[in-house]
């Protein structure tokens, strides 16, 4: 039994926990994270992501800069007739490979891009802060939405018009009415959707690009990074952070519930029986695991139970990793080409034909992949593939079907690539299932939470608890199931720690 | 000054011109409808399209017209007659049925039978659904406000339209939760947002339906909440939500609008296809028809969609450019169909008990959301539904006007048909072939069905099209999603019911609050155009 008071706990030591720790214990709080696996870091590892944006610099500057590397990373669509389309982010050279496509698409992917980046810049600025609350009789609160409303209106008439047209939209739609290339459709409906349990027709379809292209610098093609010895890098350079300024982590040390007493929270019991007690609880895990877990429901009140119960956060994406013997040669493709993200989703129908099963948790027979070439320490090539559309608990069960579904990526992989199958040593494969169980995040999801406009912003997780608190006194949220969202930025992180920091 | 000079011409005798046109003409003004087709009505209309038969061949049910129209037509002096369903039942394969009556308390009983914790859930479900209707009724007959603009008016409007949706509690304190749950259910899908009130299938496929027809989304598509809201936000005889046949078919509706519009001195002139606007010194002063007559006026209203509207009747040169090219990318996909069945005698539907009054309103059997979603993914390939979601009634059976006694008139109304037929589009063959699919899937819940049908009218997108004037078929002439809703609808910046071409307005379901048999676009736009010509407005609308 722990008689040490923390000023705070957190629960989970991902990336957004160990931001918001490094930023109370510059404040001089004593901050204990307690991570449930061997080491820190949550999902952002190799084994679940290809690549990262950079962190923005609000966040860096929160903790004191971050010297990290990053290297660009460019987009390659594969097409099985050899003409791949490969975009960069320069916005100059990608209207010469677009026009090399269609001339037409090309001067339209300019107009495209500069729309989308402007309303992805002002979709920015409602993501760095704490959403404001309604009718909460705040003035601060009201002075923000103000904010928030001016900025749109900025916009000017024209941009504001589209801005509120585009916030429904489905990307097929927007997509089919500029571009003709269908590969170039089939490239950014991908981009729109990944990671989410939406298709390129379905309506928010379109905020979730934008979501995207806020993180990704305003870019749809740039602002794509890998880092020098992955995602890990990054998560290193936190811990020294953290390690710094005296922040203490546990490992293995999983986190069973939080104990409340007199309606507020004050600590926590480890799955060993430890208890140790803070100031304040502030948990990095998903809503759900948060309010039925770490609570548990009968500290819950029927309405929040029934929100929680329905907060949508099935995860919808697998990962295949291939071990390669040698580098596998994709058609009509060179080695910076292997270098790039390579994307295998040919057209919105392709797409949307593959949605349509996941919605029922089943699966498709052709999937839509994403691949990155990696190679690990010993210089050996893997191949890295997000599997989109793989649904949580599937249908049947993951273990009767895993492996024709495995099958079945592997011979779509083979249109594009001659030799793919010759080169492989060694497949793994992890679900959303996997995800949930090995990272603690209910569903598997990415960002503990869909990305839909009934789940952004003032309803992110739910009502009445999108400002990183909870119903219950004492008990945080950080993590991605926050506002503004998942995606390896730390916003959540940073804003969390404002709101315990001015309770402390 | 040249002959046919009226104040207000109307192109379009379909409801909303016909309310329009009435209005104008009670204010006091010269009226004049032109309609292309020989009938009134649109696609509000009785048609006795084989002898002994009545047909309302296009819209087939009433709820949503609003009652602060009927009154101030005074349509029920001309005519018109509702009669309430009585209930609405999905049949089930397995010779069971789910029902839902107009008597509350016989729906919570009837859904117990299925599934305890549906019923309980029903109340919370009509509680709430109620109270978004009720937060968006006062919003129907609002002109939507122009958010970009400063004026006085339009921030005075925007005020108005927020105060409307910040709901106080039960108890009287702000709203905060209310609002939130209004933008959830605003943006959720149907599936999702049922999830979270029932559990067993065939509550939540009985109660989808309404979201889906007429759309171009399926019940998992996010939106699909807000169609629910649109088919439920009607009202029979004072009673919130419920439906019912018009006397006569749907077209009494519109014959009594024609009733209130003549005895005001306004005229409907049929086979008269406007072919465009005359324009002159960048306004619109007239129009000129197929046949070559010319008729001016002060003022032109059409009541054709957006994209004949701006595309068709009006030149390009006419209009901004960037206008054209939203209204070209404006979004009126067809997904409908309809067969409407002359039948010798009442069919036998095994699986509705005799009398039950499930069996008199409207019927349908698709049990399963799955079901529902995979009928839309058929019509996301270019095909029509394999597994179709149908909405069927059989008004005869409470309106003996539209059959000779013991005979009836059934209407099929289908989702999901494309406009677009994948493989080379559609022709007769193909037409015959799918009304065939649909006779064979009712087969299936009526034995004696086929026997008993005399003759069927087959009518896909392509026929609404080009016999009613819907562009690509689509009932509600433009899909009812955010991006074309309120300020949005038929485009930003022109939801005020006037058209970029001076004197040119818009009063068709291409405008707020959208399509439907409601009306509400036609009073509206009346009302603009009144206010244009500093007329007084009178009436309960107003």
């Amino acid at each position: 039994m722990s008689e040490k008071q923390y000023d705070a706990i957190i629960i989970g030591g991902g990336h957004n926990g160990l931001i918001c720790a490094s930023i109370l214990s510059k404040k001089n709080k004593k901050v204990l994270i307690c991570e449930a696996r061997e080491t820190c870091g949550g999902m952002a590892n190799q084994e679940i992501i290809n690549y990262v944006p950079s962190i923005p610099n609000s966040v860096s500057q929160s903790i004191g800069g971050l010297n990290l590397k990053y290297n660009s990373k460019g987009t390659i669509a594969l097409s099985e007739s050899g003409k791949h389309i490969r975009l960069i982010g320069n916005l100059h050279l990608d209207h010469a490979t677009i026009s090399k496509f269609s001339t037409q698409d090309a001067d339209r992917y300019l107009q495209f891009h500069d729309k989308m980046s402007q309303f992805s810049k002002t979709l920015g600025k409602f993501m760095m802060d704490s959403p404001p609350r309604i009718m909460n009789n705040s003035l601060s609160d009201y002075a923000k939405l103000l904010k928030l409303g001016l900025n749109v209106r900025m916009l000017g008439k024209k941009k504001f018009n589209e801005f509120a047209r585009m916030i429904g939209l489905n990307i097929a739609d927007e997509l089919e009415d500029n571009f003709e290339s269908t590969l170039l459709q089939g490239l950014i409906a991908h981009d729109s959707v990944l990671g989410s349990n939406l298709g390129p027709r379905s309506p928010g379809s379109l905020i979730n690009l934008l979501y995207r292209m806020a993180i990704h610098g305003n870019s749809l093609f740039g602002g794509i990074y890998e880092m020098d010895g992955g995602s890990e890098s990054l998560i290193s350079a936190l811990i020294e952070k953290c390690k710094k300024s005296n922040v203490e982590i546990k490992t293995s040390a999983f986190v069973k519930n939080c104990i409340v007493e007199d309606d507020k929270a004050i600590g926590v019991e480890l799955h060993n029986g430890e208890k140790i007690f803070a100031k304040t609880v502030i948990s990095n895990t998903d809503p759900r695991s948060t309010y039925f877990s770490l609570l548990g429901a009968q500290n819950l009140d029927t309405d929040v139970k029934r929100r929680i119960k329905h907060h949508r956060s099935k995860g919808r994406v697998a990962k295949l990793t291939l071990k390669l013997n040698k580098m596998p040669e994709f058609n009509d493709c060179d080695e910076i080409d292997l270098n790039s993200r390579m994307v295998i989703s040919p057209s919105i129908d392709y797409i949307e034909e593959n949605f349509n099963p996941s919605k029922f948790d089943k699966l498709s027979s052709e999937p839509v992949l994403e691949m990155c070439m990696k190679k690990d320490e010993a210089g050996a090539p893997f191949l890295d593939i997000q599997v989109q559309y793989a649904p949580y608990k599937a249908h049947g069960g993951w273990e009767n079907i895993k492996n024709d579904y495995i099958n079945s990526i592997i011979k779509i992989i083979s249109k594009y690539s001659s030799n793919i199958e010759s080169c492989i040593d060694s497949k793994a494969f992890i679900t959303p299932d996997d995800i949930e169980q090995d990272y603690h995040i209910s569903g598997g999801h990415w960002h503990h939470g869909e990305i839909q406009i009934d789940q952004l912003f003032m309803l992110r997780p739910i009502p009445g608890a999108a400002q990183y608190k909870t119903h219950l006194d004492g008990l945080y949220m950080c993590g991605a199931g926050t506002h503004p969202g998942g995606g390896m930025h730390g916003i959540s992180g940073k804003n969390a720690a404002k709101v315990v920091l001015g309770d402390l | 000054m040249p002959k046919n000079t009226h104040d207000i011409i109307v192109v379009g005798a379909g409801h909303n011109g016909l309310t329009a046109a009435s209005y104008m003409a009670k204010a006091g003004l010269d009226v004049l409808v032109l309609e292309k087709n020989e009938w009134i009505g649109g696609a509000a209309v009785s048609r006795e399209l084989y002898p002994g038969w009545k047909y309302s061949n296009c819209s087939y049910v009433c709820s949503l017209l609003r009652p602060e129209i009927m009154r101030d037509l005074e349509l029920y002096k001309y005519g018109l007659q509702i009669i309430p369903y009585e209930g609405s039942a999905t049949m089930m394969r397995n010779g069971d049925y789910y029902a839902h009556y107009h008597d509350h308390d016989m729906t919570i009983n009837a859904i117990r039978r299925h599934s305890h914790k549906d019923a309980e859930a029903y109340e919370r479900y009509s509680r709430d659904v109620l109270r978004q209707c009720k937060i968006i009724k006062p919003l129907l007959k609002m002109t939507p406000p122009d958010l970009t603009s400063f004026s006085p008016k339009n921030i005075l409007g925007a005020l108005e339209f927020a105060k409307h949706f910040a709901a106080k509690d039960e108890l009287g304190g702000l709203g905060e939760k209310e609002i939130y749950d209004t933008i959830r259910f605003y943006t959720m899908s149907i599936r999702d947002y049922l999830d979270e009130y029932f559990e067993s299938e065939i509550t939540k496929a009985h109660l989808a339906g309404s979201a889906i027809i007429g759309t171009a989304l399926g019940p998992c598509s996010p939106g699909s909440a807000y169609v629910l809201l649109h088919h439920y936000m009607g009202e029979v005889d004072g009673s919130v939500g419920s439906w019912g046949y018009s006397r006569g078919g749907m077209g009494s509706i519109t014959k009594a609008m024609m009733g209130c519009l003549n005895d005001h001195g306004g005229e409907v002139k049929p086979s008269s296809e406007v072919a465009n606007v005359i324009v002159k010194n960048g306004r619109a002063i007239g129009v000129a028809t197929t046949n070559g007559d010319e008729f001016y006026a002060k003022k032109i209203i059409s009541n054709l969609d957006a994209k004949r509207t701006f595309l068709k009747i009006t030149e390009e040169k006419n209009l901004p450019g960037e206008f054209v090219e939203r209204i070209k990318n404006f979004k009126i996909r067809g997904s409908s169909g309809k067969l409407n069945i002359a039948l010798d005698g009442l069919p036998d539907f095994p699986c509705i008990p005799e009398g039950d009054p499930g069996g008199g309103g409207d019927m349908h059997f698709t049990e399963t959301i799955e079901e529902m979603e995979g009928a839309y993914d058929d019509w996301k390939r270019g095909q029509w539904s394999r597994n179709p979601y149908v909405d069927m009634c059989i008004p005869s059976k409470s309106d003996p006007t539209m059959a000779a006694p013991g005979k009836h008139y059934m209407s099929v109304f289908i989702q999901y048909v494309p406009f677009n037929l994948a493989n080379g589009g559609w022709n007769e063959e193909r037409k015959q072939e799918f009304g065939r699919h649909i006779v064979d899937c009712i087969s299936e819940f009526s034995p004696n069905f086929k026997d008993l049908i005399n003759h069927y009218e087959v009518r896909t997108p392509m026929d609404l099209d080009s016999e009613v004037g819907l562009t690509e078929g689509n009932i509600f002439q433009g899909e009812l999603t955010m991006d074309q809703l309120m300020f949005n609808r038929p485009v930003p910046g022109y939801a005020q019911y006037r058209t970029p071409l001076k004197n040119m307005y818009i009063c068709s379901s291409s405008t707020h609050p959208g399509g439907g048999v409601m009306g509400a676009p036609g009073a509206n736009a009346a009302r603009e155009v009144l206010l244009d010509m500093n007329i007084p407005q009178k009436g309960n609308y107003y």
